[in-house]
């Protein structure tokens, strides 16, 4: 179910592609490297979107999400797709840029619960993907981050729970909170 | 609940079921309960409509979820930022971050924390008690903004510290910010543009102090807000210098 940054059998190809970029851009090819974002960024940028909940925050993750790997791109040794190691170490900086913002993310986990969140649309028209966009970025940080990962990325709860270091019974227990958060508010 | 339209001793059964199942509805739609939970209920389901509807919807909302587009491009082009952020990492290989502790800090860190101690010990300092009979007004004019001379001069009256720990701060601040900024490829991206906003934020609130001091000169609260505000600016800088 995992879909990461990309969709598994059916980008065996792109991925030969992305390889070939990988391999001079870990070479120290800047060209190669930019046109591993140009291929890559927008699929980085909806994980920090949705992830993030705010869109100027989103950027500097993603930002922040490529100076790393260009860091890292020595130790990538293509044992796995290069979307997927981009997309789980994207995950790792947005997570890891919370971590270090620990309290300012605390108080808007303890600020973010239903109540924040505007009336539902009940009656409105169902531009429901926008809507979901939307809503997704009203939930708590918790519960987004788990949604976004279960049910956008496709991640499992065993999965998230070792990415955030949260146990899985407080993974089922966010999702839980974010699907009828979302429930509510789409009025779905 | 809803209503199930049963007698009120099957009612509250009913709702002892759906209590016992609605926790399991997520893990019903995941397929992730053992295959006797899964039928049990599924059961359930197919004498509840309250329970039902929530499976639909949560289907519906999974399917939404689906829907969404993998990829979604920015509204501008983040490449030069990061490019930037590249090129001073030097153009033959792969850089490596950069991690330094306070004790191995280089020059500039050590000599930016020489200079924010100074300067918020001496901000803080010069708030004391005022002198009976001290003029408001420094009659040597623009104060110095030496720091490293700060503890040396004369006690001035309280206007005039204010001004220098004004300009202590806006020095300290801006040697730090700037040395910050000529390392920024050993320092988070993301930190930097934390630390902007919230020193923008700082800044707001010290504008609007000193627009304050200005119809109340020499108001001591008002100082004090204003020291307390550039400690809070100095502080954000030097936390970011610790972790870089």
């Amino acid at each position: 179910m995992d879909k990461t940054l990309g969709d598994a059998a059916g980008d065996d190809a792109v991925d030969a592609d992305l390889i070939a970029l990988v391999r001079r851009a870990q070479g120290g090819d800047r060209q190669a490297f930019e046109a591993l974002y140009r291929q890559t960024c927008g699929r980085v940028h909806a994980l920090c979107q949705r992830m993030c909940g705010d869109a100027h925050e989103a950027e500097e993750m993603v930002q922040e999400a490529f100076i790393r790997a260009w860091e890292k791109l020595p130790s990538f040794r293509g044992s796995s797709a290069f979307t997927s190691w981009l997309h789980r170490l994207t995950v790792n900086v947005v997570l890891g840029g919370w971590r270090k913002e620990g309290r300012h993310r605390e108080r808007v986990v303890a600020i973010g619960g239903p109540e924040q969140l505007d009336g539902p649309t009940r009656g409105s028209e169902p531009r429901l993907t926008l809507d979901l966009e939307r809503a997704i970025s009203t939930l708590p940080a918790g519960a987004r981050t788990v949604f976004v990962l279960h049910d956008v990325e496709g991640h499992r709860h065993r999965e998230i729970a070792a990415m955030t270091g949260l146990a899985e019974g407080t993974c089922k227990a966010q999702l839980h909170r974010a699907r009828r958060l979302l429930r509510e508010r789409l009025a779905v | 609940m809803a209503d199930h339209g049963l007698s009120n001793q099957g009612k509250a059964s009913q709702d002892d079921a759906c209590g016992a199942h609605e926790p399991l509805l997520d893990d019903f739609v995941d397929g992730l309960l053992d295959g006797g939970t899964q039928r049990r209920v599924a059961q359930h389901l197919d004498t509840c409509d309250a329970c039902r509807g929530q499976v639909e919807s949560l289907r519906r909302l999974l399917d939404l979820a689906s829907d969404l587009p993998g990829s979604v491009e920015p509204e501008r082009d983040l490449w030069p930022a990061i490019e930037a952020s590249l090129g001073a990492q030097g153009e033959a290989s792969a850089p490596t971050a950069v991690r330094t502790d306070l004790w191995r800090a280089p020059w500039w860190q050590q000599a930016a924390a020489a200079l924010l101690f100074t300067v918020l010990g001496a901000g803080l300092g010069r708030l004391g008690p005022v002198p009976p009979g001290s003029p408001d007004i420094d009659p040597d004019g623009t104060p110095s903004t030496s720091v490293a001379l700060a503890a040396d001069r004369d006690v001035p009256g309280p206007a005039a510290a204010f001004a220098q720990a004004e300009a202590d701060y806006l020095r300290a601040k801006e040697t730090l910010w700037l040395a910050l900024y000529e390392q920024r490829d050993s320092v988070s991206l993301v930190q930097l543009r934390t630390v902007e906003r919230n020193l923008a934020v700082i800044d707001d609130a010290l504008r609007e102090l000193r627009e304050a001091l200005d119809k109340d000169p020499g108001n001591p609260d008002l100082q004090k807000l204003v020291l307390a505000n550039h400690r809070r600016g100095l502080d954000l800088l030097w936390d970011l210098a610790r972790v870089g």
